[in-house]
């Protein structure tokens, strides 16, 4: 049991890794990541929904008809975003009003409907909760990571807090969706040349 | 008997959706009714800080307070369709709310004039939905400050360069958005111009 959880945990960080190695995602990862402050709550957003969504499929996995699961999960899916959003007006309304429709968008994330279509159909609740867990963390660390070059190079700023003095100009594409593009792809290429060499050659 | 059994499966994929779907929307609409009043207080909170802040007034820090000094001292009112104003009964200060088109959505603005001397005492954006890092940074408090004590009409320079009442600096990279907020400061400044003085 514990080798299977760390077995899954190490999966979705490294080689599995949703954003750079599914390439899912892409939508929240090219419209938050300009600010490292929006990125960190829609991640924990992201891993939240992911755990407990994966969690609701799993137990009704043997109840729900195959045909209509993609439906089911979507509304699984959802319900757990709307609950986020209520509970960040109602008990964070500042982190929200800066989320504003950021919130909304965790539905579109196809990592989510991908763990529970992918594991949590097939695996038990407790698995299924860590594998989303996982899959968020795994998620999060490399938006983190992309929002933290972009905030620098195009605002100058890390956590809002100016770094670079005057003499930096700003890189306004940066702060735009394109620049997400270029920082991904170099974050992909990077992870793919340099750490997942040797995956790469066995295939 | 087979079809008999497609049939039944039928049903109860169904009655499944069905009553699945009623089970998360009992759910949600518990926790909405339970934070429905929690979310409308917030919002009037947000909205009482902005208008203050908007009339270069000293914030109350607490939310009670905040209530008590807003009856005291500022009187809201809603004409026919039109969105609602704030005059403050000790002194000359009117807050108008004054909506704009941005680059994404409206932006919906409380811009705050003295009617004696025709300045600003302040602007505050209460929705706007523009580009993070670039547009939206209308909301940061160099963008709000800057307009304290000017006077309309407006003309935007390069960021960093304004001196004069009657220019601010635009942002650069969001010039729709900068076009915007001349457009609202310019309005309130109008509205200020005609109905300021003569009451409200």
């Amino acid at each position: 049991m514990n080798k299977k959880i760390g077995k899954i945990t190490l999966a979705n960080l490294g080689r599995d890794n949703p954003v750079f190695v599914q390439v899912l995602g892409i939508c929240s990862t090219l419209a938050v990541t300009n600010v490292l402050k929006n990125t960190l709550v829609m991640s924990i957003g992201l891993v939240f929904v992911t755990a407990l969504s994966n969690v609701t499929v799993s137990m009704l996995r043997k109840q729900i008809p195959t045909r209509i699961r993609m439906m089911v999960s979507t509304l699984i899916i959802a319900s757990y975003v709307i609950l986020v959003d209520i509970v960040l007006k109602a008990y964070m309304p500042d982190v929200s009003r800066q989320l504003g429709p950021y919130v909304g968008l965790i539905i579109t994330n196809c990592i989510i409907m991908g763990r529970a279509e992918a594991f949590a159909m097939n695996n038990k609740p407790f698995l299924s909760f860590v594998d989303g867990i996982s899959s968020g963390i795994g998620y999060s660390y490399v938006l983190l990571i992309i929002a933290f070059f972009r905030e620098l190079m195009g605002s100058g700023t890390i956590w809002g807090v100016t770094v670079l003095g005057d003499w930096w100009v700003k890189w306004s594409i940066m702060v735009m969706a394109p620049g997400a593009f270029f920082m991904l792809a170099v974050f992909i290429w990077m992870v793919k040349g340099v750490i997942l060499k040797d995956a790469e050659v066995a295939k | 008997m087979e079809k008999k059994s497609k049939t039944a499966s039928r049903i109860k994929m169904v009655v499944f959706m069905f009553s699945i779907t009623f089970v998360f929307v009992v759910v949600l609409s518990f926790v909405h009714l339970y934070t429905k009043s929690m979310i409308t207080r917030n919002e009037t909170l947000f909205l009482k800080r902005s208008v203050l802040y908007t009339a270069g007034v000293q914030i109350p820090a607490g939310d009670e307070e905040l209530d008590n000094y807003f009856s005291e001292n500022v009187i809201e009112t809603v004409e026919n369709g039109s969105l609602p104003r704030y005059r403050f009964k000790n002194g000359p200060t009117v807050v108008y709310t004054i909506n704009g088109t941005g680059l994404w959505g409206v932006i919906i603005a409380h811009a705050g004039f003295d009617t004696q001397t025709g300045k600003m005492t302040g602007i505050d954006f209460i929705k706007q939905s523009e580009t993070p890092g670039l547009g939206a940074r209308i909301s940061e408090d160099w963008f709000r400050e800057q307009f304290r004590g000017k006077k309309g009409p407006f003309t935007y320079v390069p960021e960093g360069e304004n001196d004069g009442e009657n220019q601010f600096d635009a942002i650069t990279g969001a010039t729709v958005t900068t076009k915007a907020v001349k457009e609202i400061v310019n309005k309130a400044a109008e509205i200020n111009n005609t109905t300021g003085k003569s009451g409200l």
